[in-house]
């Protein structure tokens, strides 16, 4: 019986240098942490991470942090022998380079590279009846403050403006993201700069029942999002066409608040109140017909919100 | 007739006033958020404005979060809860406020008993209070608290070590003077050889908190926690080597002897990923893993974890883990 740890060592890269980490046909890894000997900058080992597959050009998840801060976070990379990990040794002088992991079932990996037009954009859309979970995004080209040169929705196909990154809100691309997406409700990623823009997206399918919703919201309007009588669901992103704060930072212009009907309590501020530091992590918010989540639109415009995330549970109510 | 398992609620608390979360006697609940209508603070480091403690009734409480500090509200909550041991949620406002939180039922035990083991206990100056599973247990602690904290808001900490011990030596994973260690969430195995060692280094008596459950029940077999402790001399190497066809994952690193200045202070060590020729580094005492987020390093028999003491004196080193799996190698 083979090891299930997928980990490793790659002795003496040399400085600029690069190694694949790329699973045998047939097997798929998760990648939690990287690691490099013996530079660190920032807390971070001196490497770069991207989604490969030897034709797109390579899309940067995690990068140089001598290039740029980056938050020290987990890892949450699906890869497979079609769409790997390229690590490249970003250190002046040569290291070990090193990566920690697993594998995991090879058909639930469904890790891509896209290619969004230059002007226009590219959907990450599950063929029908099924439901992704997205769990790192990166870009062929970071833009001047180093993060994907992209912006990103969640869509329906006909509401097409609720962002979730991109614009000058950066700190919100270094979450590790908990995205739900189906052939419903997916995402969309435009190029910013004036150039087509390859997107890798590190996703699988999960056997859940996809909760989302884009709604074009009115100004100082209200929204409840409340399972129906016997249905339990987890939130795990928000998204506005409005934010608000001061970038980098900023948040979607609407206030989160758990609401039973009567009295209202806030689990994220909008982002002219507060800039939320909650919505740059990964959150889970459930949620269900008694207590359940009101949205309250903070800007004084239309505003196209969203929301995903799964149904945890139904049961006899 | 099905049942709820999502446990939320939303509440008006007055100025001052305190609201429990506690589960009926025959459930276990996981509270994984916490709100309010008042939010307070310097922008962007509001938080909402409660206290959020264990408490059992009678001891403490003892706190885990405060309003005035932003520890514990940037990341996932796992905060374990019974009937006997749940959660005071305190509005510090002068003002009424409307609290809320988000809670799952983990279990539930009808008859049975609690999958939950948090507890409190009031603590002396410089005493300690060990998280000891019974034989044939081994738990999952994902807090801990105190009614003293440590350091000006909002980087205010409790002001408790949190170590391993195995009732011989002992090894450092939090340092309240190292602020950035308590901002990720927490996940350590403890088993009835080696389990974390809580202790009151705040000068005045402390009501002292851990919040967790029953990782696994194996009776007369044999634990999956491999949390484990050596003693490393100056500039000596302590190889953690899973025996060949097993893996373990990792979830924290120790050290007696911390080096640096606060809040930037970390065990005087450095990891490494090690296949017998070449090492790779996972941290090291100036650039510290675990300030950004609770690791995930999986090792075997071919990779496995290095820990090399960068003191010059002899410390003490360990790491918190489980195994993943046994197989034929």
């Amino acid at each position: 019986m083979p090891s299930y740890v997928a980990n490793g060592i790659s002795a003496a890269v040399g400085a600029g240098a690069a190694i694949d980490v790329q699973p045998a046909a047939g097997n798929a890894y998760l990648i939690r942490e990287f690691f490099n000997d013996p530079v660190f900058v920032g807390d971070m080992p001196e490497v770069q991470v991207a989604i490969r597959d030897g034709v797109l050009a390579d899309c940067v998840v995690r990068i140089d942090p001598t290039t740029a801060v980056q938050k020290n976070r987990a890892s949450e990379l699906y890869i497979t022998n079609a769409n790997y990990l390229r690590l490249t040794n970003t250190a002046a002088g040569g290291g070990n380079v090193g990566w920690s992991g697993h594998q995991v079932p090879v058909g639930i990996v469904m890790t891509d590279i896209f290619t969004a037009p230059n002007g226009g954009n590219v959907a990450i859309q599950p063929p029908a009846g099924e439901v992704w979970k997205v769990t790192e995004i990166g870009c062929e080209t970071m833009n001047a403050t180093n993060h994907p040169d992209l912006t990103l929705y969640l869509t329906d196909g006909v509401l097409v403006a609720s962002l979730i990154a991109g614009g000058t809100r950066n700190l919100v691309w270094q979450k590790l993201w908990n995205l739900y997406i189906s052939n419903t409700l997916y995402l969309r990623a435009e190029p910013i700069a004036g150039a087509d823009r390859d997107v890798g997206v590190s996703m699988i399918r999960v056997p859940v029942e996809q909760f989302a919703a884009v709604v074009d919201m009115g100004a100082g309007a209200t929204l409840d999002i409340q399972p129906a009588d016997g249905r339990e669901c987890v939130i795990t992103q928000f998204g506005a066409e409005t934010w608000a704060g001061i970038a980098p930072a900023g948040a979607p212009d609407i206030f989160v608040a758990l609401y039973n009907g009567v009295v209202l309590s806030d689990i994220m501020e909008d982002g002219a109140t507060s800039d939320s530091l909650i919505h740059n992590r990964q959150y889970e918010i459930e949620i269900d017909n008694a207590v359940y989540i009101r949205i309250t639109e903070g800007s004084a415009a239309l505003n196209e919100v969203s929301y995903c995330g799964y149904t945890r549970r139904y049961y006899n109510a | 007739m099905g049942y709820r398992t999502v446990m939320n609620d939303v509440l008006v608390v007055g100025a001052g006033a305190n609201q429990d979360i506690q589960p009926p006697a025959t459930q276990d609940w996981m509270v994984t958020a916490i709100g309010s209508s008042v939010w307070v603070g310097v922008v962007p480091f509001q938080v909402p404005q409660v206290d959020v403690s264990l408490w059992d009734g009678a001891l403490g409480p003892s706190e885990i979060m405060r309003s005035t500090d932003v520890r514990g509200w940037m990341r996932p909550l796992r905060l374990h809860i019974n009937n006997g041991n749940y959660l005071r949620l305190n509005n510090p406002g002068g003002a009424g406020a409307n609290i809320s939180w988000s809670a799952t039922l983990t279990r539930y035990f009808g008859a049975g008993v609690s999958n939950v083991i948090s507890d409190l206990q009031t603590v002396g100056a410089a005493a300690v209070y060990d998280a000891r599973p019974p034989a044939g247990y081994d738990w999952l602690l994902t807090d801990f608290g105190s009614d003293q904290w440590l350091g000006a808001a909002p980087a205010g900490v409790p002001n408790i070590d949190v170590g391993l011990w195995n009732g011989t030596i002992y090894s450092q994973i939090l340092d309240p003077a190292s602020g950035r260690m308590w901002e990720p969430e927490l996940e350590i195995f403890a088993s009835r050889t080696t389990y974390p060692r809580i202790t009151n280094v705040d000068p005045a008596q402390a009501v002292i908190c851990f919040t967790g459950v029953i990782y696994r029940y194996y009776g007369a077999g044999v634990s999956v926690v491999e949390s484990l402790l050596q003693t490393a001399g100056a500039a000596g190497s302590i190889d953690f080597q899973p025996a060949a066809g097993e893996e373990w994952r990792i979830t924290a690193l120790a050290g007696t002897l911390w080096v640096g200045v606060p809040p930037l202070l970390f065990p005087d060590l450095t990891a490494h990923i090690f296949d017998g020729t070449n090492a790779s580094m996972i941290c090291s005492q100036t650039n510290w893993l675990m300030q950004g987020h609770t690791p995930e390093i999986f090792v075997d028999n071919t990779n496995y974890l290095r820990i090399t003491n960068t003191n010059a004196a002899q410390q003490v080193v360990g790491m918190s883990a489980e195994l993943t799996q046994r197989y034929a190698s």
